[in-house]
């Protein structure tokens, strides 16, 4: 077979591609804002900072010192005081309700027991109905307490060495957090979300737009042209890689300015590399289509392999570092592994290419693997 | 002279369906070569072998001396396709321009030969004012003639076009027609096509009959007419379906089947003779008009070959559905359908404009029109599913504007598209629809195996609808359609497709159903044949209702105005059309003859034949014929666009 690449013929396929795409304005606008409002719905929904945990308490004891306890978390940002309560019976209550997260329990000997010097211990009844969430939350109680104990302790040790004990506690941690010093989620969520939001919806309309030509009929014209199965498809794949940059144009400055995630890397190589990206993911949706037959199949088969495993596997959650060795292998065929390591190290580190080159190198082959197999396999006859 | 195409022994099979078996074929350049068969006869598995899109089983293909499946790359760019369905293979939301343009770029073609080729096609296919409207926004008989302006752009040395007029209104039929015989007259090409429309074989050079994947008949409309086994004998009587009944047994007939105004009846070789069979009727009791010799359509070539033993209609179990049980009529009204000054308006569109006529009991009503008349619309608003814009009208009674739920009760509604579940068995599509009209558990037993009977599907209620053949699931949609006994069925081209025996089954049944059950029918249909045998009929063009009558009525009424029709054989059918078509405005291309319309019938076959010869064309043959159906639907809908345009 003789090898001929017509720019005439791909160019006419695109064009035709693109025209019928923006023509039909209603898909075309979902095209461009759903992607849209899912960035949104991930990027606001999924920073996992605990902030302002409605709490109540139960002072059973009400003096001084129980206060000053009350006051360590209500001074805090993370808790919000709903309200006090007056018996154990309301404290179960309200707790099945489910308005409440955190709840402080202090006896009634409180006062006496800290005064005598002796050890106290408080009840603290946590929603652990996501395990997860009720962690960090026992977390922010056992910081509050730890705060008010050294408080005391220093106070102890002014009174008893009178003066001096600035120094409190023998030993205490002091982390410095680089690239984030503020501990952010955003941060490190927003980038990640910019990746996942790309690999679901672009790939399926890519894959659309092949399987309603076979579901049609339509594609026989094609099968029946000089034009060779490269033109064909690549021409058809343009439009949709213009439509997943153009999103991706739109994320970053989301991210950048509504957001305020920095942007410490090369910004060329950020839109370099991206386009790679856009052309993988599109990758993913033309294998689909070239393999099955109809739209159906190929909308929950590009559905399935993109959305949830980029969830899991891509590193947007959780550190590849902390996955088993076939969850690692996973991860490594997925293009947003690579992209969102990527972006996060030039956004966030700024590091230059000389650390992204592997991440680059990846996206670059996933690319070429996934138009190469589908021209391979794409035949021009009918099944 | 090399064959364009050879097709050698081809067979394909699809997991259970024999889609080809053993076909052999030859075309020769520059012909015009039908594939004449129903539905699932296996006809556009051989375009597609021949095209190179599909490896046979067995056998080669060849086009132009070169082996399709050897160099598929090697043949295209000679190749023109128009796949299957109506504006399939368009882009759409692109306009006519865009579509053909983008179809030029494909095969690049120079700008320069591509813009006088563009204007030459929208020219003859009259789509030029049209240019800038969007394919999705277009009729379907323009869809398709869109459709071959695209397959034809890039000057195409073989073009095959699958089911080219399928669902397409007879004018836009025409239209299409005389495209696909300008092209072949102005430019070396061989036409591959195929058609379920037994009629259209006449316009091909030369022809095969398929039928379940094999090739009953091949050659021209001669060659194939002399195979017909023994002789065909027309029967002309006022109660055509009493004559059915009463001769079909007669002896040496082999079959009977109504055939427009006539019953057509087949018969063995020497046996039996039109006077013999005049003896017998007149034996019976059974007054005919007269019994002629006659000369077989392809139609009687098809059902000589294909001839079985066929169930006929289960009457019984019609009648026991019918008869008996919940569900009794709902009123004595002999006017089943009422309909005044009907309008409806999409914005400022009037989709029905002014319509009014009505239906009497036990009637068979045709409802024809062109593609996007507005048929399906009045139907619609017949049915209860939208309400009419203004204008008045009752079923069985019962007030178009206020009844509506109660309407949907008393008819039955099948379309050849959406009556049935396709991946449900049968037994749970009739269910289902049982189940809609509210039907009891125990009647619907009942009903159902009733149901079966009516289908010829007795035994088989757990067979996947989809794996049935056309025929056997269309009586199974009208069973369906008719489980809650209505008084009144709404067909909306229920035959689309379908074999000519088991069309003729189910034109059968809704006989009996209107005859002996009076059950009011309203089809409408694209077969002329079909149209013929309706009671009367309506004509709908542009929204409106522009002829009503019997099928005979209309016949004289254009009898009147434009006279008889001649058809003169030619050896240039279109310089010979340019020539007469100036003094006889009513006058047609058909495949290699002229149709014309005369007030004086003697005097132009004696100056036809000078007329021509001034211009060097040679008349071979002239003949009065029998005006066909088509011509009255083309004839009226040329009036009307005639008028539309005065006003």
């Amino acid at each position: 077979m003789k090898l001929s690449f017509s720019f005439r013929r791909m160019s006419a396929v695109t064009r035709k591609e693109f025209q019928e795409l923006v023509r039909n304005w209603m898909g075309f606008l979902l095209s461009i804002v759903s992607p849209i409002i899912l960035y949104f719905l991930f990027a606001y929904g999924m920073p996992l900072d605990v902030k302002n945990i409605p709490m109540v308490v139960l002072d059973e004891d009400k003096s001084s010192e129980s206060r000053a306890l009350i006051d360590v978390f209500t001074n805090s940002q993370v808790f919000e005081l709903r309200r006090m309560v007056g018996s154990s019976g309301e404290v179960d209550r309200i707790m099945r309700l489910g308005e409440i997260r955190v709840c402080l329990v202090i006896p009634s000997d409180f006062s006496r027991k800290i005064r005598q010097g002796m050890r106290q211990e408080i009840q603290v009844l946590v929603d652990a109905t996501y395990p997860n969430r009720a962690a960090i939350m026992a977390g922010y109680v056992d910081a509050a307490l730890a705060d008010f104990s050294e408080t005391r302790v220093k106070a102890l040790l002014v009174r008893v060495m009178g003066g001096g004990g600035e120094g409190g506690l023998p030993v205490s941690m002091l982390t410095s957090a680089w690239f984030n010093p503020t501990l952010r989620s955003e941060d490190f969520i927003v980038p990640g979300v910019i990746a996942i939001m790309l690999i679901f919806l672009p790939p399926i309309l890519a894959a659309i737009s092949i399987s309603k030509e076979k579901e049609t009929g339509s594609i026989i014209n094609m099968l029946c042209s000089p034009v060779s199965k490269a033109e064909y498809l690549v021409g058809k794949m343009i439009p949709y890689i213009v439509i997943t940059y153009g999103n991706f144009l739109l994320f970053l400055l989301f991210t950048v300015t509504i957001f305020k995630v920095p942007l410490r890397g090369d910004l060329f190589l950020l839109l370099g590399v991206s386009l790679i990206y856009a052309v993988s993911v599109i990758g993913i949706g033309l294998l689909v289509a070239v393999l099955v037959g109809n739209q159906i199949s190929a909308i929950l088969i590009v559905a399935v392999a993109t959305l949830i495993p980029s969830f899991m596997y891509s590193g947007f959650l959780l550190p590849t570092i902390c996955m088993d060795s076939t969850a690692r292998t996973i991860s490594q065929i997925l293009p947003p592994t690579h992209y969102i390591d990527f972006i996060r190290k030039l956004m966030i580190k700024g590091v230059g290419v000389l650390y992204l080159q592997s991440s680059i190198v990846m996206l670059i082959l996933i690319a070429l693997v996934l138009f190469g197999l589908s021209i391979a396999l794409f035949k021009k006859k009918l099944s | 002279m090399e064959p364009a195409l050879v097709l050698e022994n081809i067979s394909k099979q699809y997991k259970s369906v024999q889609a080809a078996l053993g076909v052999s074929l030859e075309l020769r350049p520059g012909e015009i070569f039908g594939l004449i068969g129903p539905d699932g006869a296996g006809k556009s598995t051989l375009i597609h072998i021949a095209a190179g899109l599909l490896d046979p089983d067995q056998g080669k293909a060849r086009l132009f001396g070169v082996d399709v499946s050897k160099d598929p790359e090697g043949i295209k760019p000679l190749l023109g396709i128009l796949p299957q369905g109506l504006g399939l293979s368009l882009a759409q939301e692109l306009s006519i321009e865009e579509n053909i343009n983008y179809f030029a770029e494909i095969n690049q073609v120079p700008q320069k030969e591509r813009d006088e080729m563009k204007e030459k096609l929208l020219t003859v296919t009259q789509l030029a004012p049209f240019r800038d409207r969007a394919a999705k926004n277009l009729s379907g008989g323009m869809k398709q003639k869109l459709g071959l302006c695209c397959t034809l752009i890039h000057s195409p040395k073989m073009v095959f076009l699958d089911e080219p007029t399928t669902g397409v209104d007879p004018i836009s039929r025409r239209d299409i027609w005389y495209l696909i015989n300008k092209i072949i007259k102005e430019r070396e090409l061989t036409i591959f096509l195929t058609t379920s429309y037994m009629d259209e074989a006449e316009r091909c050079h030369r022809m095969a009959l398929m039928h379940q994947g094999q090739v009953l008949a091949l050659g021209d409309l001669e060659q194939l007419i002399a195979q017909t086994e023994g002789k065909l004998l027309e029967i002309h009587a006022q109660d055509l379906q009493g004559t059915l009944k009463g001769l079909k047994d007669a002896p040496g007939v082999r079959v009977m089947y109504p055939m427009g105004d006539k019953l057509n009846a087949l018969c063995t070789g020497n046996g039996t003779g039109a006077s013999d069979l005049a003896a017998f009727a007149a034996g019976r009791n059974i007054t005919v008009e007269r019994i002629e010799e006659g000369r077989p359509t392809l139609e009687d070539v098809f059902l000589s070959k294909v001839l079985k033993e066929s169930g006929g209609v289960n009457q019984k179990a019609l009648e026991e559905l019918f008869g008996g049980g919940e569900g009794a009529r709902s009123s004595s009204e002999d006017k089943v359908i009422v309909v005044q000054n009907l309008y409806k308006y999409f914005g400022k569109f009037a989709a029905v404009h002014d319509v009014t006529f009505h239906v009497k009991r036990g009637e068979i009503f045709g409802f024809l029109g062109p593609n996007g008349a507005g048929k399906t619309t009045t139907i619609k608003m017949l049915c209860g599913l939208f309400p009419p814009s203004s204008g008045s009208g009752t079923i069985v009674g019962l007030d178009l504007m206020r009844e509506q739920m109660k309407i949907k009760k008393s008819i039955g509604y099948m379309s050849q598209k959406f009556s049935l579940y396709r991946d449900l068995t049968v037994g749970e599509n009739i269910e289902l629809y049982g189940g809609i009209y509210g039907v009891s558990p125990v009647e619907l037993k009942r009903r159902k195996s009733l149901i079966l009977q009516i289908a010829d599907l007795e035994g088989k209620d757990r067979a996947i609808t989809d794996s049935l053949p056309m025929g056997i699931k269309q009586r199974l949609a009208l069973g369906c359609a008719i489980i809650h006994k209505p008084e009144v069925i709404f067909l909306d081209e229920p035959t689309s497709g379908v074999d000519p025996i088991a069309r003729r089954l189910f034109w059968d049944i809704i006989f009996f159903l209107s005859r002996q059950l009076q059950v009011t029918i309203l089809v409408t249909t694209h077969y002329m044949d079909e149209a013929e045998q309706c009671d009367r009929l309506s004509l709908m063009h542009l929204g409106k209702l522009i002829a009503l009558g019997s099928p005979q009525g209309l016949k004289s009424e254009i009898h009147k105005e434009i006279g008889a029709m001649l058809e003169i054989l030619v050896d240039a059918p279109f310089e010979a059309l340019e020539v007469v078509s100036r003094a006889y405005p009513f006058c047609n291309i058909f495949g290699r003859t002229l149709h014309l319309y005369t007030p004086d019938v003697k005097r132009t076959q004696d100056t036809i034949g000078s007329l021509l010869g001034e211009k060097g064309i040679q008349v071979k043959e002239v003949r009065t014929r029998l005006m066909p159906f088509e011509d009255v639907f083309v004839y009226f809908c040329e009036k009307a666009e005639k008028e539309g345009k005065k006003e």
